[in-house]
């Protein structure tokens, strides 16, 4: 085969990129799909034998019943102030001790990353006890903050080691401007390293996001009713015994992944210019 | 010096960080406590408001006091009486109300509310609160282990599930109830209901939602061939496969069960078990569940599966709903599982086979009787509860003929109360209730032991192991009873 | 000298709040689980109180039979899992990075496997692989490439093998957003230096990429090494460690004794031995990451 001019292999890389995209797509999606599919099966519809996958009549009584009945907004407005706080907390902390532990000189660098990361080991079962008890006695059950502390503790570990390994990529000189007209580590963290760091803090950030919206033991057992109670916990605590309403368990999961979706593309944008702006900086 | 004032500056950032953080934490409880404070403080206005109406009233009346007859003075008895009680009822909401709180799923909410009012109206100084849990009995147990560790005094009334009360009793995280229990209230129980939670002598829990799990058959097929409901096993399985053998229903299974490796399948295996005349333990806790009986059972199991074919290999991973959705999609022609199948299996949206289902009691062995694993859940008090009194007034008015009613009426399950089962209400809409009744007369309990979840785990290890032939039923079952032994000796 | 101490002031400065954090409620809690694995605590008993057995609950964790059948299992999960996550996550971290059009809607697509919680995803995977009701068998048997609906959760191998497809789907999605931050890292100028002399795809793709990215691919490589041993909810969810223990991973066995059989002691102790798994492991990765990651000298 004679070999391929400079612009067809362009053309040719493109495609394939675009096929992987499409496959990536499906493979993403598709159980995705049956959750959506179900949330708007009329009820009575959403295990069948056989398999039915499009409903008779597409029917939003799920959504109402979560909204109206079920009060879910205002447990996802309670997640989401969660989360929220959890993320500012993590990648705030988490990018100061990052940005210690990879441009910064001090005697105990690696104990510390060692440190942090030991926080992640334990399996989760053992830790829900202790830290009950911990959050009881400083009087935050049933509280925003006693669920955002132990969120932000355990979504510490994987945000500082993601964004230590991604300060250290960037160049060494960028403090050696700064050093010579009076240093400040602090404004170097604020000024240069943050801005060119777009990507890893949008990565960090959505792990911790993800993993204090996901988060069931802690939730359950710290809060108890409407007011401080999450989304998750919302939906494993719906009516039923053995039957469980799999329209609004999926409705409920649909509207829990909207906020997520919306969050991952307002911040793109913020994102692409970070990389572009990467790109032309250095 | 401009790094000693950078520093500084550091610091105080710092330091004000953690101020307005700690001052944003004291407020947001300062908030929840002042937003509570409204609330009392818009019931007063409220009280407050009525006074003043009252006193109104009064006003216009002594206004007209002049031409007063003696049905005037009457009358205006009559508004100062009213008076008293407003000013009773506004000393009432002063008070601080007693707050209990019930903790257990939601799937019972229009009754509970329907309680919350009874409890409202009979007890004003009791705030019933409802803290829901999750529907997974795992994730309630779970939660308790949390509460009950860290001594919590809430929920002050927990419902647990019938293989709880050993457990809970033994660590001292629920009161016994012998104290609270008047012996009138004792009566009105069917006495087996109340075995299911007494453990060491003492009651634990009061039941009020009762499981009794029963034979689903499909009417329409058996009165095509001329069926009647089977009484043993082996006419079931005669049934089923002469059913199987005709082209119209070869695509069906024959009889549906649970069969997963979870708590679900010692229930189901315990009739099986029993209704061979076998038994786990006997009454001075011997292990006697690899009995000849307990063994030809075991084997019976395995052979629906291997041998005549009648349940597919799948039952082996089914819960109730993997087992029940088979059924009222039409695909099976006997069933095992709660009363909460009726409700689905008569609901054209839900359901394949309005109509045409059937229930009786489980079939057993020639020789021996029915078994019927007993579910349900009771009511218990916490043990670190700071209001017992109060949450057993809650129990007792859930206890109460009119109380379990709500739960009957609503949910269709077998109440425990024997009074219940001729009510023209209840009758009117579950015709089928007095056979829950037979049922749960026959009932067997799961063996009541502190150590149950193992003794549990044990079971369900072993009997799937012999469903999936890993084992055979023999080496299941010894293999069984010799962990059994050491459990109970350790 | 003083440009060093003033780094070791702020260094300590900045690490302080996330020190305390973790020391309050990470560390107590690790703490008290050791202090339980060293006593007979069995809430069930509470007569017998809490006597100290110092390591005898741990002479048992090692000597209880199924314990290396468990880790056994653990280790297989572990190994096929994370391989697969990471070749997967590879590729949707490429494709999120490299193409133009598709980036923004990739981005946000790859993020929605980890973005379903576990426990709902165990619920899901379970109704997806029912025989007769799930979509898996319902597909497999349109396309042809069954005959007959399979029990996908009740045979010991076909278990497994399920628990960790399902596995992989959810955090394959975690692997691609930490490795796109890895591809992010990579300054554009030396691919355009590379490509001015000539490197064509792969041998960039295997010389800089790669190289470059190792750091990260350690870090994520960790972090799903660890949360494979730990994993729990959905193995619990789809087979409860079933058939048989065909699929009764550490964690599920330690639950058993934590929270079912309320044996506070032995639980504790199952934990701390995952967690000394978890930190032997996690040595070996550090190892690595310390040559390869150029912290600033």
């Amino acid at each position: 085969m004679p070999s391929l001019s400079y612009r067809q292999k362009r053309l040719l890389g493109q495609v394939a990129a675009y096929i992987v995209g499409a496959i990536i797509i499906v493979y993403c999606l598709s159980p995705i799909a049956w959750i959506l599919l179900t949330s708007i099966k009329p009820p009575g519809q959403e295990i069948e034998i056989p398999v039915r996958y499009i409903p008779s009549y597409i029917s939003f009584e799920n959504y109402w019943g979560m909204i109206s009945k079920i009060q879910f907004l205002s447990y996802l407005r309670n997640s989401i102030i969660i989360a929220s706080v959890t993320t500012i907390l993590v990648l705030a902390l988490g990018s100061l001790s990052a940005y210690a532990i990879s441009r910064l000189r001090f005697r105990f660098r690696t104990a510390s990353l060692v440190t942090i990361l030991v926080v992640g080991m334990m399996p989760g079962i053992v830790m829900i006890a202790p830290v009950f008890f911990l959050i009881r006695e400083l009087g935050l059950i049933n509280s925003y903050l006693g669920v955002i502390i132990p969120h932000t503790i355990f979504a510490l570990p994987v945000a500082v080691w993601l964004l230590a390994s991604y300060f250290a990529q960037l160049p060494f000189d960028l403090e050696d401007a700064a050093k010579v007209d009076g240093y400040n580590p602090f404004k170097v963290y604020y000024k240069i390293i943050m801005p060119l760091s777009a990507p890893g803090l949008f990565s960090a950030g959505i792990l911790a996001f993800i993993s204090s919206w996901g988060e069931f033991m802690f939730a359950l057992t710290i809060t108890h009713d409407i007011n401080a109670r999450t989304a998750l916990v919302a939906i494993a605590t719906l009516p039923g015994a053995f039957h469980l309403r799999w329209g609004w368990i999926t409705a409920g999961v649909v509207l829990s992944l909207l906020p997520i979706l919306i969050i991952v593309l307002v911040f793109q944008k913020w994102v692409i210019q970070g990389l572009t702006a990467g790109a032309v900086k250095y | 010096m401009a790094t000693k004032m950078e520093m500084t500056i550091s610091a105080l950032v710092i330091i004000a960080i953690i101020v307005s953080a700690s001052t944003l934490w004291y407020g947001m409880t300062v908030v929840s406590d002042l937003s509570k404070l409204t609330d009392s403080v818009a019931d007063l206005a409220g009280s407050v408001a009525d006074l003043t109406s009252s006193v109104a009233t009064l006003a216009t009346s002594v206004a007209e006091f002049k031409t007063t007859t003696a049905e005037d003075l009457a009358a205006i008895g009559d508004d100062l009486a009213a008076i008293e009680d407003r000013v009773a009822l506004i000393e009432d909401r002063l008070k601080p109300k007693i707050e209990i709180v019930f903790a257990f799923n939601p799937a019972v909410e229009e009754a509970i509310l329907a309680i919350e009012d009874m409890v409202e109206e009979t007890y004003p100084d009791i705030d019933f609160v409802w803290r829901a849990m999750p529907w997974s009995t795992d994730a309630q147990h779970d939660s308790y282990v949390v509460w009950l560790t860290a001594e919590d005094p809430k929920p002050d009334i927990i419902a647990i599930d019938v293989i709880w009360p050993g457990e809970f009793a033994e660590a001292e995280w629920i009161e016994p109830l012998d104290n609270y229990m008047t012996q009138e209230l004792r009566d009105t129980f069917i006495p087996s209901t109340l075995e299911s939670f007494t453990f060491n002598g003492k009651l634990w829990a009061v039941p009020f939602f009762v499981g009794t799990p029963g034979l689903y058959y499909r009417s329409d097929i058996l009165e095509d061939f001329g069926f009647d409901p089977p009484e043993t096993y082996a006419e079931l399985v005669t049934q089923a496969k002469t059913i199987l053998a005709d082209p119209e229903y070869e695509d069906m299974y024959g009889f549906t069960w649970q069969g997963a490796k979870y708590e679900g399948l010692v229930c189901s295996w315990l009739e099986f078990h029993t209704g061979f005349g076998a038994k786990v333990f006997d009454e001075n806790w011997n292990v006697v569940v690899n009995s000849t009986e307990g063994v030809e059972a075991l084997q019976f199991m395995v052979d629906l599966i291997y041998t005549e074919q009648i349940s597919p290999e799948a039952v082996t991973t089914w819960m109730e709903e993997d087992a029940r959705v088979e059924f009222t999609e039409g695909k099976a022609i006997f069933h095992r599982n709660w009363p909460y199948v009726p409700a689905i299996a008569d609901d054209p949206a839900k359901s394949k086979i309005v109509g045409k289902w059937g229930l009786v009691p489980n079939p057993h062995a020639p020789g021996y009787e029915s078994a019927a694993t007993l579910g349900g859940w009771a009511l218990a008090i916490n043990a670190f509860s700071e209001h017992k009194e109060e949450a057993w007034k809650v129990i007792e008015l859930i206890a109460s003929y009119d109380g379990m009613k709500e739960f009957t009426i609503r949910y269709g399950e077998a109440p425990p109360l024997d009074a219940l089962y001729e009510d023209a209400d209840i009758l009117a809409k579950y015709p089928h209730m007095a056979l829950l009744r037979d049922i749960l007369d026959g009932t067997t309990p799961r063996p009541m032991h502190p150590k149950y979840p193992e003794i549990s785990d044990i079971l369900q290890e072993e009997i799937h192991a012999a469903l999936t032939r890993i084992k055979t039923p023999k080496q299941a079952l010894d293999s069984a009873a010799s962990r059994l032994e050491t459990l109970l000796a350790g | 000298m003083k440009i060093k101490l003033k780094e070791t002031w702020y260094a300590y400065l900045f690490l302080i709040p996330t020190f305390i954090g973790i020391a309050t409620f990470a560390f107590f809690p690790i703490a008290s689980s050791f202090w339980w694995s060293l006593h007979e605590l069995r809430y069930r008993i509470k007569w017998t109180g809490m006597p100290f057995v110092g390591l005898a609950n741990y002479v048992w964790a090692f000597t209880t039979p199924d314990i290396w059948g468990s880790l056994g299992y653990t280790l297989y999960f572990v190994a096929v899992s994370v391989t697969l996550e990471f070749l997967i996550g590879l590729g949707m971290a490429l494709a999120m990075f490299h193409t133009f059009r598709l980036r923004g809607i990739l981005r946000a697509v790859v993020i929605i496997p980890w973005a379903v919680p576990a426990i709902i995803q165990a619920s899901m995977w379970k109704w997806m692989f029912h025989p007769d009701a799930g979509v898996i068998s319902d597909i497999l048997m349109r396309i042809g490439l069954i005959s007959r609906p399979v029990n996908f959760l009740g045979e010991p191998i076909l278990a497994m093998h399920s628990v960790i497809l399902a596995d992989v789907w959810k955090t394959s999605s975690f692997m691609a957003i930490m490795l796109f931050a890895g591809l992010a890292s990579i300054p554009q100028d030396i691919y355009d230096s590379a490509k001015v002399d000539g490197a064509r795809m792969w041998f960039r793709f295997r010389h800089i990429t790669l190289p470059l990215m190792f750091p990260i691919i350690l870090v994520a490589l960790l972090f799903r090494t660890m949360d494979a041993f730990r994993v729990f909810d959905l193995v619990y969810g789809l087979t409860g460690g079933g058939p048989g223990t065909s699929t009764e991973v550490l964690s599920t066995f330690s639950y058993k004794f934590y929270f079912s059989y309320a044996r506070f002691g032995q639980g504790s102790t199952l934990a701390i031995v995952i967690f000394l798994i978890i930190l032997i492991i996690s040595a070996l990765y550090i190892r690595n990451l310390q040559k390869s990651l150029r912290f600033r000298r």
